[in-house]
């Protein structure tokens, strides 16, 4: 079933914690911990686009990031990352069995 | 050597702004006596400053130091330029800067001890620290934890989340072998921020003045992160460029969140 509702970095941290048993720590600890592993799902993602970004177009991206909006960002990478679904897909399934060890 | 802090105030505003005088009690006062004597004392004070930052870090260590370990000094700095009113530098940035570069000091010395030791051997010493702080803290009471255990914590956490995120890169680091240690360790350093932000709740000057713990913990990451450009961790300029990205998290988040392949 395709996940596409508006939440679904939330939700993929909020079940990789349940996953692991640690929904029933302490609710600052849980908050903190959701806060971290999507700071960590965020970093793997942005550096696997960054990666299958053509070289050329590195430096123009850099611009971009200076001086766009958020949909001029996000357009420029899906016009010019092919597959940047399975990219992204395939990071989140990576991080999750690096972390539920499957 | 140059004068850090110097470059960093004219990097943010170019030399326009030494050339301003601060408005006086009096009034705002531009006069060129004045401006020749005010622009002398505050590049004295910036003076005074990096002699004091050399004081605590060492001449010889900084010549020795990467370029990119300079680079995150240079930005520290920057912080503590840009953190401040006005664009001038006095006695109270004077005070706040040395206060946050005998945190590059300990941080620096710190990294160093910690550098050839096991993660698992910190993350047990972070756990200790932890466990005392969990045990003394009785409702609504916070255990005295003292400013220096509290930048060694700090400091620790810091090493640690800079270890996990290498670890990634370096996908044969003996010291998480298993997702067991990848959670252990997420649940400490969860642990250990709720802790230390509390703490600074109750203890406004173990932080750099104007400083949220979260601020301040990021300058202690900055320094944990020194010189990693190893395994195959992503290259200088790109480290560069993801922080950027991370600065704009709304572009990438909703990138995910419309992702439309099972994951």
């Amino acid at each position: 079933m395709p996940q596409n509702n508006s939440n679904s970095l939330n939700e993929f941290v909020k079940d990789l914690i349940r996953s692991r048993g640690l929904d029933n720590l302490d609710y600052e600890i849980v908050v903190q911990l959701k806060a971290d592993l999507r700071d960590r799902v965020e970093s793997r993602v942005n550096a696997a686009i960054l990666a299958n970004l053509p070289p050329e177009k590195v430096e123009y991206f850099e611009k971009l990031l200076d001086q766009s909006s958020t949909e001029e960002v996000q357009s420029f990478c899906r016009r010019n990352i092919y597959g940047l679904d399975e990219i992204i897909a395939n990071e989140l399934a990576k991080f999750r069995a690096t972390y539920l060890n499957v | 050597m140059e004068n850090i802090f110097l470059k960093s105030l004219e990097r943010k505003t170019g030399n326009a702004a030494l050339d301003r005088v601060p408005a006086s009690e009096e009034g705002d006062h531009r006069g060129a006596d004045i401006f020749d004597g005010r622009f002398a004392d505050h590049k004295a004070v910036l003076a005074k400053l990096d002699a004091e930052l050399e004081a605590r870090i060492g001449y010889s260590k900084r010549s020795a130091l990467a370029e990119s370990q300079r680079d995150v000094i240079s930005r520290v700095a920057e912080k503590i330029i840009s953190s401040e009113a006005g664009n001038f530098v006095d006695e109270t940035v004077l005070a706040s800067a040395v206060e946050l570069s005998h945190f590059i000091k300990v941080s620096l010395s710190l990294n160093e001890e910690m550098e050839h030791r096991e993660t698992a051997d910190l993350a047990g010493e972070l756990e200790s620290v932890l466990g005392n702080f969990w045990d003394s803290k009785g409702e609504g009471e916070m255990s005295d934890m003292g400013k220096e255990k509290f930048i060694d914590a700090a400091a620790l956490l810091a090493e640690i989340e800079s270890r996990l995120e290498r670890s990634y890169y370096q996908k044969n680091d003996p010291a998480f072998p298993v997702s067991e240690e990848y959670s252990h360790t997420d649940v400490l350093l969860a642990q250990g921020k709720v802790a230390l932000r509390k703490i600074v709740k109750d203890n406004q000057d173990f932080v750099p003045k104007g400083k949220s713990f979260d601020e301040f913990f990021e300058c202690l990451r900055g320094i944990a992160d020194l010189g990693f450009d190893g395994g195959n961790g992503p290259a200088r300029k790109n480290k560069l460029i993801l922080k950027k990205m991370r600065h704009n998290p709304l572009a990438f988040r909703k990138l995910v969140n419309m992702t439309s392949v099972v994951v």
